[in-house]
């Protein structure tokens, strides 16, 4: 399953207690401290049921995991099998 | 390292000559002119004074040598040779064990003869982190612009050999200036008088006197019993205070000469005497380490563990053991991953309710009291490294809430 803009910004909005109005695609959201280490790691398991596959220890970084952005780029690389 | 008149003589005399050099070359002429440096420096310290280790440049020659041609092989073939990365890692790591934390414990077992024959070269810390970083980023395809010359100037950076920033390789790079300019130069030399006061004036000339006789943590423990209760706070805030001067000036200098060279390296410290909460005083504090620490331990346990309070328990015993082998280092981590844990709780609660966060003047104010006072704590514990254990760094904790402990 793909994970798509949408779907991820109204995960941060109802789960995560983010306030999307005042972020963009590029916002850092980890090492901004907009979420925080229990919001990160209910993002990574809501990334791993919804896209089915499992984000290994070291793909926990932050060139994938601090922006909208490079979630989805992450997210889109994993599946394509490029990574 | 600062303190020597050599350290300005080379300054000065490399700098006309680095800005004189074609840029082709310019890098690997400061790479060099820090290795012969630092090599004279380390080997000058160990032959005068005993000091350190006068082989660890010829050894960091050989580490410099091995990462920069081993760790672009996994992007080559990451099938293949996917196993460099972790190697390399585990290599460099069994080093810097064997000389921090194997030395420490032969002190105890076979006295220090033996010890001195192992003594921990200058810079180890910070040069392990650095390749670590190196071969990661190298390894993850982050780092795509090699060049030795690059490398080796990044690695034996004579400024910043001895005391950090832990830089990062990609900063590094994409911060090189290409030609001399006033402004850069101007910044540089404002950073190192802001440096050299710092040190000189605000730690040594204000901040020291107010200590008056307990300028030692063993002349504080001396008196223990008898010192009143403000007295040990007194204690812990200068002790604090003066600790902060002292590395963010250091910092300050190695920023300001590199700058001097046209280098833009990372900041070490933000103002953390102002910080509201634990965790924006380790957005402030030590920042390079505490970067190093997030991207190659903090988040990796995370994503491995699931558990952020194992992640902060790690990060900070790492963190406390990087300083140095030692017990008031390794209670020093586990009070900040306490402190961190707490602050991580509150977050939760927070979030749970959907409570925004304030940066009213009212709650701020007291919010920065609050962390001023238990990261002060914090400087009790360590205070009286390396000649005190972790009982002598509990009694000094215990008298800042009025207990007097026995003498072990």
């Amino acid at each position: 399953m793909a994970l798509t803009h949408d779907e991820l910004v109204q995960f941060l909005d109802t789960e995560l207690g983010v306030d999307t109005a005042d972020i963009s695609r590029e916002t850092e959201l980890f090492s901004s401290g907009i979420i925080d280490s229990f919001a990160l790691v209910t993002l990574i398991t809501f990334i791993e049921k919804q896209c089915s596959f499992r984000v290994s220890p070291v793909e926990v970084n932050l060139d994938n995991m601090d922006s909208i952005d490079r979630i989805l780029t992450y997210v889109d690389r994993k599946q394509n099998g490029s990574n | 390292m600062i303190q020597t008149g050599t350290f300005w003589i080379v300054v000065a005399g490399s700098l006309l000559l680095f800005w004189l050099t074609p840029r082709a070359i310019r890098y690997g002429l400061l790479a060099v002119v820090s290795w012969l440096y630092v090599f004279w420096f380390t080997v000058h310290l160990y032959v005068d004074s005993g000091v350190g280790n006068a082989f660890v440049i010829p050894m960091l020659t050989v580490w410099v040598a091995l990462f920069y041609w081993l760790a672009p092989k996994v992007v080559a073939n990451p099938k293949k040779v996917k196993w460099i990365t972790p190697v390399l890692i585990l290599c460099v790591l069994f080093v810097l064990i064997c000389f921090k934390y194997v030395a420490p414990v032969l002190q105890v077992l076979a006295g220090d003869s033996l010890a001195l024959r192992i003594a921990l070269p200058m810079g180890i810390s910070y040069y392990t982190f650095k390749l670590i970083h190196y071969a990661v980023e190298v390894g993850r395809g982050n780092i795509k612009q090699r060049s030795l010359q690059q490398f080796a100037c990044y690695m034996f950076l004579f400024p910043v050999f001895t005391a950090g920033p832990i830089e990062r390789y990609d900063h590094f790079q994409n911060n090189l200036e290409s030609h001399w300019s006033a402004q850069m130069t101007a910044e540089g030399v404002m950073r190192i008088m802001s440096g050299l006061i710092k040190q000189f004036v605000i730690a040594k000339m204000i901040l020291r006197p107010q200590l008056q006789s307990y300028t030692t943590a063993d002349a504080v423990l001396a008196r223990l019993d008898e010192l009143p209760t403000y007295a040990m706070w007194g204690y812990c805030i200068l002790t604090y205070l003066i600790a902060y001067m002292d590395f963010s000036a250091y910092s300050d200098i190695a920023i300001g000469v590199s700058r001097l060279f046209g280098i833009r390296i990372m900041e070490n410290f933000n103002w953390p005497i102002l910080a509201s909460n634990i965790g924006e005083f380790w957005k402030r504090w030590h920042m390079t380490l505490a970067g190093w620490c997030q991207a190659y331990v903090y988040l990796p346990m995370i994503g491995l563990t699931r558990n952020p309070y194992v992640a902060v328990y790690s990060t900070f015993l790492v963190m406390g053991l990087w300083h140095a082998g030692s017990t008031v280092w390794v209670m020093w981590g586990l009070y900040h991953a306490t402190l961190v844990t707490m602050y991580l709780q509150w977050l939760k609660f927070r979030r749970k309710r959907k409570w925004r966060s304030t940066d009213r003047f009212w709650v701020r104010v007291p919010a920065i009291g609050l962390t001023f006072v238990v990261v002060s704590i914090g400087a009790a514990l360590t205070s009286n490294y390396p000649d005190g254990n972790g009982y002598d760094a509990l009694r000094m904790l215990a008298k800042l809430a009025t207990i007097n402990l026995p003498e072990w």
